[in-house]
């Protein structure tokens, strides 16, 4: 056995030894040694890849109309099954049509709103009470260079429904790229990636290697060769989606905000150049030659900058500006954007004689694409389906409290004491006593007067004035803002929220605590209505479904004014916003402030301190 | 040496050998993917990707000239100099009464075109501005097979007046020569070009840059070459040698002449030329004495890449040939029977025949 092993083991000396000598040379050559931190490093980087992959893979919808012609994406951002597309993409499908999962099922959609302007739309799916869902980031942290994930179905390739997946960096940020037709398909401060985009991959979702969405897939530069993908693809990014969210979920056909004025570059100065003179921020002040110094909180330094926000904001959006008049004084305008007219559709299709069933099913759905486009723009088309959304969003506010409270529970009432400050100065107290039925009472001792107490027994108003309690109307009620902001408090912790000012509808999209917010609009029998708004995102872009603001006026004008609530935190099984702010129009001019000095348990129950008949005879005895 | 130590000894050499086997061929086999993994672990992780492409845009500029018919009138363009010397592609954008070139920071500059040269596809424009951030131009190549590069370049002119251009990512697929083909369309590039695969063939991306992760310029993003018959596209880089030696103001005869640091090498070998195009490159004979025989090179031998760059012919060979300076060692890979053998080689000084 040696005398084998022997000359076997000369050969592989040999053999070894210029292994050897080969393998140093080899090293000094051009590759270089792969060190085990450098696998770690590839081997990371590529499971965080696949971890990003698989946990978003289930949200990524394909998109087809019921006759599975054509196709498109999509991607679901809400389990209960709204997903965010591309206008362009069920503008080819029509109202309803079929959405292929990566569970290899397909589900029945229904188009809830669309925005032809920023192209994109909401669709419903339907068939399941869960769905996988993704989350949106904050696109403004997108850098160029991050990696940017692209999925969906290009070409309608997919036979099991699941994505294609392509990998690439962004290419650029804050990209602008024309429109088509009137006002329509305008990518405004847009990303660009150069993953490979493909016809059908519109409508999909524009990942992070975390797994959010930082934009939804649109267009590519096409114009050269034909439809495909050449290195250069757009996606609108998240943020324009948050925008129009709310708008979208009213059942609204969305148009997009103008100020009716422009502006150009003239010598390094951003300079509004025409202006409509009838325009709500003509008459709030802006004059031609006034230089824009910033919008919406933004440094401008170009006018294409300036194209690139408004284009991301819709119609009523209120917007600022400072500017910089003539005199050199500078002056800040907040004024609601007006609406960017589309064109009407053309002729709706002619139905052929005699066709086929299934024909006639793709032909019904196109006209009634066709009556959604040529409806009024901003009405609610779908009020069922528009309450049904109001409902769901409450329910998700009342489930972040919920994970807010943690185990706390609550079943005692609330006393809350602020001090009231105006102008940074304190000028009394605001004791609030909260009821889990809902019931509250407030009482305001200023520093120099009178005291003030308002009472809500869950159904009635009271207010206390000269020492005797006299009752209110709801619509009094609504126009007292300390009244009001305990009562906000106390009903968003019940089961219907704000349903005595009447039924609750979404009336539309909104900015509030200066973030995109869904108006809610509760409207009572007599057509008297209030206002409340929830941001769906907090300031750090997680999904925060929190109470920000309450008005018995749109624009917090007039008698009504407005409260603002920031920084909820959780006192003995309640929420408390500890900042609470009375604010004046749509510039929100604070006025007056609340700020959380205590807040204990009330043992006493409301029939104690909330029974309005027995305060009222009291008084009158 | 005892029995138990000797045969403990055979079977450590035993493993090392296989281990050193298996090592090499993965070498050799996955080579180019190796050397991709080592580049593709400074991305997710380092900031490598993000400083290189901070450091080109920086150095990029946008090149308005004038428009014809489709023909678009804009051009990518960079800073090779501190004293606002800019380099471009040849184009027609360039033949209008004015040609500007916007700088990153959104200013505009009148340019005056200093040269154009058909051949390299390229433009070196002038501009009356102090330009302290600049690309160095290397004379020799720069980027190897799988290292990853970006590419920054104004396609479609996306970006208008201070906007960064757009960047793209990808790896140096091919280092490759461009040949005159018959039945397509004309080509007026000659000469090297790097094939990458980042999508750079697009209206107004030539005159971009193409960089590696650690900033060294490997090329210019050249300019469209469309096949008429597919209507594929390269996708491809001037190297930047060519592009050093084109703002050097050297055509290539000037180049060989007055470079006196440089010594052409030679390595004493005879290739077997039988005159056909794609003949493989096996060598024919081996000076007595020369580099290549010193080294174990033999005849027969079939050459396999010179210097990490992969020769498939020939005329190959005698391009890589063409490039060896003397003194300057090369790996030279060559398939001997059924074996791959890595040889290292020192070229000696070309003796120019007269």
């Amino acid at each position: 056995m040696n005398t084998e092993l022997r000359p076997c083991c000369r050969r592989l000396l040999m053999c070894c030894g210029i292994c050897l000598l080969l393998q140093i040379l080899s090293f000094s050559g051009t590759a270089q040694e792969i060190s085990p931190e450098d696998w770690n490093r590839v081997k990371a980087a590529e499971s965080q890849r696949l971890d990003a992959i698989r946990l978003v893979e289930g949200s990524v919808v394909a998109i087809y109309d019921f006759g599975r012609q054509g196709g498109g994406s999509g991607v679901v951002i809400d389990a209960s099954g709204i997903a965010v597309t591309n206008h362009h993409v069920i503008m080819g499908a029509g109202v309803k049509g079929m959405a292929g999962l990566a569970d290899g099922q397909l589900y029945e959609w229904d188009l809830i709103g669309t925005d032809p302007g920023g192209d994109v739309a909401i669709i419903q799916l339907k068939g399941k009470s869960e769905f996988p869902r993704s989350r949106l980031a904050d696109s403004e942290t997108v850098r160029v260079g991050d990696w940017a994930l692209a999925m969906g179905n290009p070409f309608v390739l997919t036979e099991d429904q699941s994505p294609t997946v392509t990998l690439g960096i962004v290419s650029g940020v804050k990209r602008f790229q024309e429109g088509a037709g009137q006002n329509q398909l305008v990518y405004g401060n847009c990303i660009q990636v150069d993953s490979s985009i493909n016809p059908g991959n519109s409508g999909g979702p524009l990942f992070n290697l975390s797994g959010r969405v930082i934009g939804i897939n649109g267009r590519g530069s096409f114009l050269d060769r034909g439809r495909v993908n050449v290195g250069l693809g757009y996606a609108i990014s998240s943020n324009q989606i948050k925008n129009f969210l709310p708008d979208l979920l009213a059942t609204k056909l969305v148009e997009h905000g103008t100020l009716d004025a422009n502006f150009s570059d003239q010598g390094g100065r951003v300079v509004c150049s025409t202006i409509n003179e009838t325009s709500a921020v003509a008459e709030a002040g802006l004059e031609l030659g006034d230089e824009l110094l910033e919008f919406e909180s933004e440094t401008i330094e170009s006018a294409n900058q300036f194209m690139n926000l408004i284009c991301t904001l819709p119609v009523g959006w209120p917007a600022t500006l400072k500017v910089r008049k003539s005199d050199d004084s500078i002056r800040e305008i907040t004024v609601r954007l007006l609406g960017l007219p589309y064109a009407k559709p053309g002729k709706p299709p002619t139905p052929k004689e005699n066709p086929k069933p299934e024909e006639r099913q793709q032909l019904e759905l196109q006209q009634a694409m066709y009556d959604l486009l040529a409806a009024e723009p901003g009405a609610i088309r779908l009020p069922e389906v528009n309450r049904h959304y109001a409902k769901h969003y409450l329910g998700r506010m009342q489930g972040w409290y919920k994970a807010k409270l943690g185990q706390q529970t609550r079943n005692l009432g609330l006393t809350i004491e602020d001090r009231v400050l105006r102008q940074g100065e304190e000028v009394g107290r605001c004791i609030s006593r909260l009821d889990p039925t809902g019931a509250v009472r407030v009482e305001y001792r200023p520093g120099d007067g009178p005291v003030e107490e308002y009472l809500f027994d869950g159904q009635r108003f009271a207010i206390r004035r000269d020492g005797q309690w006299k009752e209110m109307t709801a619509t009094e009620a609504k126009l007292s803002p300390l009244l009001l902001q305990a009562m906000a408090m106390a009903s968003i912790q019940t089961a219907e929220p704000f349903a005595r000012f009447g039924e609750v509808s979404l009336d539309g999209g909104d900015k509030a605590l200066g973030r995109p917010a869904i108006r809610f609009k509760s409207l009572d029998p007599d057509e008297d209505w209030f206002y409340f708004w929830i941001n769906l995102y907090d300031q750090n872009s997680n999904e925060a479904e929190s109470l920000v603001q309450i008005s018995a006026d749109k624009d917090c004008d007039g008698k009504g004014r407005g409260v603002t609530f920031n920084d909820w935190q959780p006192h003995s099984g309640w929420l408390v916003a500890a900042q609470r702010v009375v604010v004046q129009g749509l510039a929100k001019q604070p006025e007056m402030q609340l700020q959380i000095e205590s807040a204990t348990p009330l043992t006493d129950p409301s029939s104690d301190w909330a029974n309005i008949n027995a305060l009222i005879q009291e008084g009158q005895r | 040496m005892s029995r138990e130590k000797q045969q403990a000894y055979q079977a450590r050499v035993f493993c090392q050998a296989i281990v050193q086997v298996s090592l090499l061929l993965g070498v050799w086999l996955f080579g180019p993917a190796a050397g991709l993994l080592v580049a593709q672990t400074d991305l997710p992780v380092g900031n490598a990707l993000q400083e290189a492409i901070d450091f080109g845009q920086a150095r990029m500029v946008k090149v308005i000239g004038a428009g014809a018919g489709r023909v678009e009138g804009y051009g990518t363009g960079m800073i090779v100099s501190p004293d606002g010397l800019i380099l471009t592609s040849q184009g027609v954008f360039l033949d209008g009464q004015q040609t500007r070139v916007i700088l990153a920071d959104g200013s505009t500059h009148e340019a005056t075109v200093l040269r154009r040269d058909r051949e390299v596809q390229l433009a070196l424009l002038k501009i009356e501005q102090a330009t302290p951030e600049y690309f160095e131009l290397s004379s020799q190549p720069v980027g190897e097979q799988g290292d990853w590069v970006v590419a920054l370049n104004n396609a479609f002119k996306v970006a208008d007046k201070q906007e960064p251009v757009s960047v793209m990512l990808g790896v140096i697929a091919l280092r490759t020569a461009m040949e005159a083909r018959l039945n397509e369309r004309d080509v007026a590039y000659r000469g090297n070009l790097v094939l990458i695969d980042a999508i750079t063939s697009n209206p107004g991306a030539a005159g971009g840059a193409v960089l590696t992760l650690d900033k060294r310029l490997v090329g210019v993003v050249g300019k469209i070459i469309n096949s008429s018959e597919t209507n594929t596209r390269l996708n491809y880089a001037v190297p930047v040698e060519t592009v050093a030696a084109f703002v050097a103001g050297k055509s290539k005869e000037q180049e060989a002449a007055v470079t006196p640091t440089v010594v052409r090498g030679d390595l004493g070998i005879r290739i077997m030329e039988l005159g056909g195009r794609k003949d493989p490159a096996y060598i024919d004979r081996v000076t007595r004495g020369g580099p290549a025989e010193q080294a174990g090179l033999k005849a027969d031998d079939l050459i396999v890449s010179v210097g990490g760059e992969k020769i498939g012919t020939v005329r190959d060979y005698l391009q890589v040939a063409e490039r060896l300076e003397a003194g300057q060692e090369v790996i030279i890979v060559v398939k001997r029977g059924l074996e791959l053998l890595r040889l290292p080689v020192i070229p000696v000084e070309k003796k120019e025949s007269p």
